[in-house]
């Protein structure tokens, strides 16, 4: 195929302003798939990304495009994931096209999220096409949100494309905008094979199936390749483009994205980045590579501690299509054996969580999640700690760091007093404050990533009534004055509930999270203590009285099987907790510190 | 009622027994009408004829306490009257939409204990409003009036009715869990120096009243049941009647008994049930008999010896027993059984 009539793109776009929509547009007017076998959101093919509305994998698909010019093209679009957690994989689905559609709600204007991937689209080189969706809508102001686009994102926006994915309105122009300004691939196709792998993912049948983007050379059929960064060797197997349905090919030449199977039987031998080259005329690899390290940890423990053997098993699938988590056994005293699970991000925690319960059925107990460490002990070494309980005791440390992150939030200007007074109160720098007209603001801060995983979001979200949009990037590590704080109940240290905080907010958290638990730990047959401290100083102490009255008053003939069902009742209420010592505590416990105000 | 007496008969014709206890109540018998009375007591001696000094209770409410029914229910052989006096405090009473005052049960009560009844009072307690000093108001009455047998139940909320109604509204008129702790282990401690044995968590009674008819239940007799919704129990069975009034009678005017379940229980279920009702007992249960639970119930074994070493049981004698506190809080123990 000629690289003159291929074109390689994606769409960047904030949550909800309509990329999915035009993705199925594009494939409906490309005739990829019929009005009628078009189930709604034809890329977003995890249950959990369609109900949540969110891309979690890239996907890519072949359309076949006759343009005004009458030639026919191929137009590869590479959907790519919508959220901050695999930032890194968006940058590598980036790599892989030419050029992105830069949709913007018309009525909505620029959000953190654009922002952020048309910034990583810029960097990379991509041509941005602006498109302005939803004009149909009343509220729509596309002149002032033309504007907007030049000002934040800095590109020229005169002839942005006016459409409504919904209705269809003005799509067509935007294939042939496509075609006409998104340059062809310019690889070189005598060169050795070098092909980017921008995703990864395991088929039950035929191991795994990467996707992948020749830049250079050609990939054939029983080709003898190489991973770059591995050096791992494999035979090509089967290899061929998505329509969305698979279509077998032999080949897959300079320019072109397909799916390539080789015979791999785990994920984990795959990195998305990575280059595949000719194991017998290996090229140097593509730059850009980066081995992803999870961010957010948390322990993850069956209610039932008979389930252990389940959830092994379940995080065993669940890692082959997804290689970015990790799970070591962990054995907290408190919530017997369980894993420690490192994830990318909270949202792929939770997806992670959600998963193993639905797809599973594994009941967890999950404890609060935390950001990695980096601590410098008095011996000189350097230890990584993803485990609060695990910190070297305050006289071993020489140094602690912990995760920084680059924030982005955009907001109307009537919020922006509580956003920079959220910002301070977790340990911000601020790092720019640029009024953009039209009422919008760009706030930009660098604050540990441990303030941002608990409830940044959903605290930014209620102080700007859910207008400001927010986006991060990691930003290294800084020293920071931080302390574990422990929780005790009757006198134990509970593993599980320690955490790391800042010192100034040490006693703050400390009694916050005690008058919290007393809360949520229900009475007892015995008084229930619970302390919290720091080292051997317990800064706050807070006591759950004993329980003094559940009993059935009344018990005769026929009362019987009514009282078994309120019985039964309460069982399974003691079910759904854990017992430490002779004390039950409720799940959500494990929680608690989400729940503390900071 | 009709219906009713041909349930009897139907049982009887079943097989009929002699039977050590009767027991007239839910709803409120007191208001039948003597001719009606008379005709069910017919077919009750026609199969079920009394032994000897068997207990015949019958549930009545303070107001329809009369001379006349006095010698109505005597002559029929009730030996035993259930007040249902729930407080003797007027303004209490007012708020749970009784029909009688204080007056009125005080001179019910004095009225059957005169005429030779047993009698057994039932008081109520956490009602709004109700401090320990107006409870031991209520006590003191009792006291007085001594009657053979009390009940003093707390107010129950698991019921939809009114009152759980205004304690979701207002949780603050109600008494707290502390206070209604309190005014029990203040009546228990009260009704033991007036001279009463607390015998189950509810029951009180002066020493050879105990209430048969309950025990028999508590102690996994077989108990008959008659009427609508009516339970009985076997050994190791139970069974319901119907509690629609129109199937019910429909089935008993069909010739067939209006039963509509019937639970069979397991050894296992049925040595649970009968430790979680036998705790509910002064006197206990085996040790023996906990022990062979240990392994099939571990919660309830490590519970049970929390409950020791809290000081909310004891054992004693080769048996083991709550004590008040112990019963206060005794669904933590007793949920581990179900």
């Amino acid at each position: 195929m000629s690289q003159s009539l291929i074109r390689n793109f994606c769409i960047i776009a904030h949550i909800d302003h309509g990329k999915s929509t035009l993705a199925d547009r594009l494939l409906e007017l490309t005739g990829a798939l019929s009005a009628r076998e078009m189930m709604e959101q034809v890329l977003d093919s995890m249950d959990l990304e369609r109900e949540r509305g969110i891309t979690i994998k890239a996907h890519t698909v072949t359309l076949t495009y006759c343009a005004k010019d009458g030639k026919t093209y191929t137009l590869n679009l590479i959907d790519t994931p919508g959220h901050v957690d695999f930032s890194y994989e968006v940058s590598r689905s980036l790599a892989a096209c030419e050029g992105a559609l830069l949709v913007v709600d018309a009525a909505q204007g620029v959000e953190a999220q654009t922002l952020a991937n048309a910034y990583l689209a810029a960097e990379q080189g991509l041509e941005l096409i602006p498109v302005l969706n939803k004009v149909d809508l009343p509220q729509a102001e596309p002149e002032r949100v033309r504007e907007q686009i030049e000002q934040v994102i800095g590109i020229e926006a005169r002839d942005a494309l006016l459409i409504s994915a919904k209705t269809g309105l003005g799509v067509p122009a935007v294939l042939e905008a496509i075609v006409a300004r998104i340059p062809p691939p310019s690889g070189d196709p005598d060169a050795p094979l070098r092909a980017l792998i921008f995703d990864a993912a395991y088929d039950p049948y035929r191991g795994v199936r990467c996707l992948v983007r020749v830049v250079d050379g050609a990939l054939q059929v029983g080709q003898k390749i190489r991973l770059a960064s591995s050096g791992l060797e494999a035979e090509v197997e089967g290899l061929g483009v998505l329509t969305p349905r698979p279509l077998p090919k032999h080949a897959l030449s300079t320019g072109e994205v397909g799916y390539v199977f080789a015979g791999l039987k785990e994920l984990r031998q795959v990195r998305v980045g990575d280059t595949v080259l000719d194991a017998q005329n290996p090229a140097p690899a593509l730059p850009g590579f980066r081995e992803i390290k999870p961010m957010v940890f948390a322990g993850l423990y069956p209610v039932d501690s008979g389930d252990y053997p389940l959830l092994r098993d379940a995080l065993e699938k669940l890692s082959l299509n997804d290689a970015a988590f990790t799970f070591t056994p962990d054995n907290s005293h408190a919530l017997g054996f369980g894993f420690r699970c490192g994830f990318l991000g909270l949202l792929h925690m939770e997806i992670v969580q959600e998963r193993l319960e639905r797809e599973f059925g594994v009941e967890l107990i999950t404890t609060a999640p935390n950001v990695a460490y980096r601590v410098l002990t008095t011996a000189g070494e350097v230890v990584e700690v993803e485990n609060p309980a695990q910190l070297p005791s305050p006289g071993n440390i020489e140094v602690i760091e912990e995760p920084v992150i680059l924030a982005t939030i955009f907001t109307p200007e009537t919020y922006v007093g509580a956003i920079l007074k959220l910002c301070e109160e977790r340990r911000g720098e601020q790092v720019k404050l640029e009024f953009l007209g039209g009422g919008r603001v760009l706030v930009e801060y660098r604050l540990p990533l441990a303030e941002v995983v608990l409830d940044f979001y959903d605290k930014l979200k209620s102080c700007s009534r859910g207008y400001a949009s927010f986006d991060y990037q990691l930003a290294g590590y800084r020293q920071g004055d931080l302390v574990k704080l422990d929780i005790l109940v009757n006198g134990e240290p509970v593993d599980a509930l320690a955490t790391i905080v800042h010192r100034s907010q040490a006693y703050y958290k400390g009694r916050a999270l005690a008058e919290k638990l007393r809360e949520m730990i229900p009475r007892q047959l015995f008084e229930v203590v619970i302390q919290a401290a720091i080292g051997s100083r317990v800064i706050a102490r807070e006591v759950v009285k004993p329980l003094r009255k559940n009993v059935l008053a009344k018990c005769y003939g026929g009362d019987i099987t009514r009282k078994r069902k309120l019985l039964e009742r309460q069982k399974e209420g003691k079910k759904r907790m854990k017992r430490l010592g002779r004390v039950d505590i409720p799940q959500e416990a494990f929680l608690a510190v989400l729940k503390v105000e900071s | 009622m009709e219906a009713l007496r041909r349930e009897v008969a139907l049982l009887g014709r079943l097989g009929g027994r002699p039977l050590r206890t009767l027991y007239l109540g839910g709803g409120t018998p007191s208001l039948v009408p003597g001719p009606e009375l008379l005709s069910l007591f017919a077919v009750l001696d026609a199969y079920f004829p009394r032994i000897a000094g068997a207990e015949v209770t019958l549930e009545a409410n303070p107001d329809d306490v009369t001379s006349e029914r006095i010698v109505l229910w005597q002559r029929l052989g009730i030996n035993r009257v259930s007040l249902g006096v729930q407080s003797f405090c007027d303004g209490i009473l007012g708020l749970l939409s009784r029909r009688h005052s204080a007056q009125q049960a005080e001179d019910a009560l004095q009225s059957l204990l005169q005429a030779g009844f047993v009698v057994s009072a039932d008081l109520m307690l956490g009602l709004p409003g109700l401090s320990v000093a107006l409870l031991k108001e209520s006590l003191k009455v009792l006291r007085r009036l001594f009657p053979h047998h009390v009940s003093v139940y707390l107010l129950e909320m698991d019921k939809p009715h009114r009152l759980a109604l205004l304690a979701e509204r207002h949780a603050g008129l109600f008494p707290s869990e502390e206070d209604l702790a309190r005014q029990y282990l203040y009546t228990t401690r009260f009704l033991r120096l007036a001279g009463y044995e607390h015998y189950e968590v509810s029951n009180w009674a002066r020493p050879g009243f105990q209430a048969q008819h309950n025990l028999r239940y508590w102690r996994g007799g077989v108990v008959l049941a008659c009427g609508v919704g009516a339970y009985g129990q076997g050994q190791r069975s139970r069974w319901a009647n119907s509690s629609d009034l129109d199937e019910y009678m429909r089935l008993v005017a069909a010739g067939q008994l209006p039963r509509v379940s019937r639970t069979q229980l397991t050894k296992e279920a049925a040595r649970a049930e009968r430790v979680m009702l036998g705790l509910r007992l002064s006197r206990g249960v085996m040790w023996e008999e906990v022990e062979a639970l240990a392994a099939m119930r571990p919660d309830f074994w490590r519970l049970l010896h929390d409950f020791l070493a809290a000081g909310l049981a004891r054992r004693c004698g080769g048996r083991v027993r709550l004590t008040p506190r112990g019963w206060l809080v005794s669904n933590e123990l007793f949920a581990t059984l179900v």
